[in-house]
């Protein structure tokens, strides 16, 4: 399922994001063919321009990479870990922006993640 | 360069009309002509499709006045109708009669994908009937699409239909215009926002932009016309 949200930045880059989630949760793999810049408009709702722009993205992130005939691809050689990370980066900002915006500090969510394990 | 507007200004008696619009159209864009009713929008279609003429400015689509310019151009106008014992097919052959441009595969295509049921239009449903109109006016292979109010009194489902199959069928060489008061449904697909307001274009921006700034377009549209966004 494809969400977008468009109070949360250009969707382009939301895009992008989804597209990275699917490949950490192995829905795509290395070396999987992404569908066209129009069937994935389709599919997912946006405008083609949107789509190829987030296809830029991805390829600049070195994690697709387009082959001449023949389509975007993901590529062989992504860094999972890495790709993992960042995800976890950029989850744990947002989970202690909220914390914060609760009158609470990160060692209050250290204890409640410790709590609920 | 499909389509420009200079200094454009055209009232009726009645007092509306549009003033000093400017803009240029190119290809591969799909553009949001966005306003209440009466802001202006239908007027400034039909100035583009040379179905009304600007009192003074100028107009061009594809190098040449609105009404030599119009074979580049497929208009879905908000009042258009067809007979209303008009199928499917019968509208293929009308539309192969009238216009050059006119793609029959398309139209199979698009009949089947957007599951158009082969009867009388009076004997569809309202959705349906749009459904129709708009794959009529996309199969024709035009350089510039003028889509008036394609969603209005259309059930969700539909819509969402309506736009896929926008989206599906755009030839990216071409550009497209489609005026709406219902922002929210084509926030996605838009690749530039037109505001206007009274006649006047109070914004013209590419929409990424906008969505930079954490706004949405409906946000965006609410600021422009003075109220909060919610």
């Amino acid at each position: 399922m494809w969400q977008f949200d468009p109070r949360k930045g250009p969707l382009y880059q939301q895009l992008a994001d989804q597209v990275i989630f699917k490949i950490l949760q192995g829905q795509l793999n290395a070396g999987d063919k992404l569908l066209s810049a129009r069937e994935m408009s389709v599919e997912v709702g946006l405008n083609p321009n949107t789509v190829i722009q987030a296809f830029q993205e991805l390829e600049k992130r070195e994690i697709s990479e387009t082959r001449r005939g023949k389509g975007t691809f993901v590529r062989e050689d992504i860094d999972i870990n890495k790709l993992r990370k960042e995800r976890l980066k950029v989850v744990t900002r947002d989970y202690l922006e909220e914390i914060r915006s609760l009158g609470l500090q990160a060692k209050d969510a250290i204890r409640a993640i410790e709590e609920s394990n | 360069m499909i389509a420009s507007f200079n200094n454009v200004t055209k009232h009726y008696s009645s007092g509306e009309g549009v003033n000093e619009l400017t803009f240029a159209i190119s290809e591969g864009q799909v553009i949001g002509l966005l306003g209440l009713n009466g802001s202006g929008k239908t007027t400034t279609m039909k100035i583009i499709s040379g179905l009304l003429h600007p009192q003074t400015g100028s107009v061009e689509v594809m190098g040449k006045a609105p009404r030599e310019g119009r074979g580049h151009i497929a208009f879905l106008g908000d009042r258009q109708s067809f007979p209303s014992w008009m199928a499917p097919k019968d509208m293929l052959k009308f539309m192969t009669t009238f216009y050059a441009d006119f793609q029959p595969n398309i139209f199979h295509q698009l009949l089947k994908e957007m599951d158009i049921p082969a009867k009388p239009l009076e004997e569809m449903s309202k959705g349906q009937r749009q459904k129709l109109k708009l794959v009529a006016t996309m199969s024709r292979n035009s350089d510039l699409y003028l889509l008036d109010e394609p969603l209005s009194g259309i059930d969700l489902v539909a819509r969402t239909g309506i736009l896929k199959t926008l989206m599906a069928t755009w030839n990216e060489e071409s550009a497209v215009i489609l005026s709406t008061h219902e922002i929210k449904d084509v926030d996605p697909y838009l690749d530039r926002a037109i505001f206007l307001a009274d006649g006047y274009i109070k914004a013209d921006e590419n929409v990424e932009d906008i969505r930079t700034r954490g706004l949405s377009v409906s946000d965006r549209f609410l600021e422009l016309l003075g109220g909060s966004a919610s």
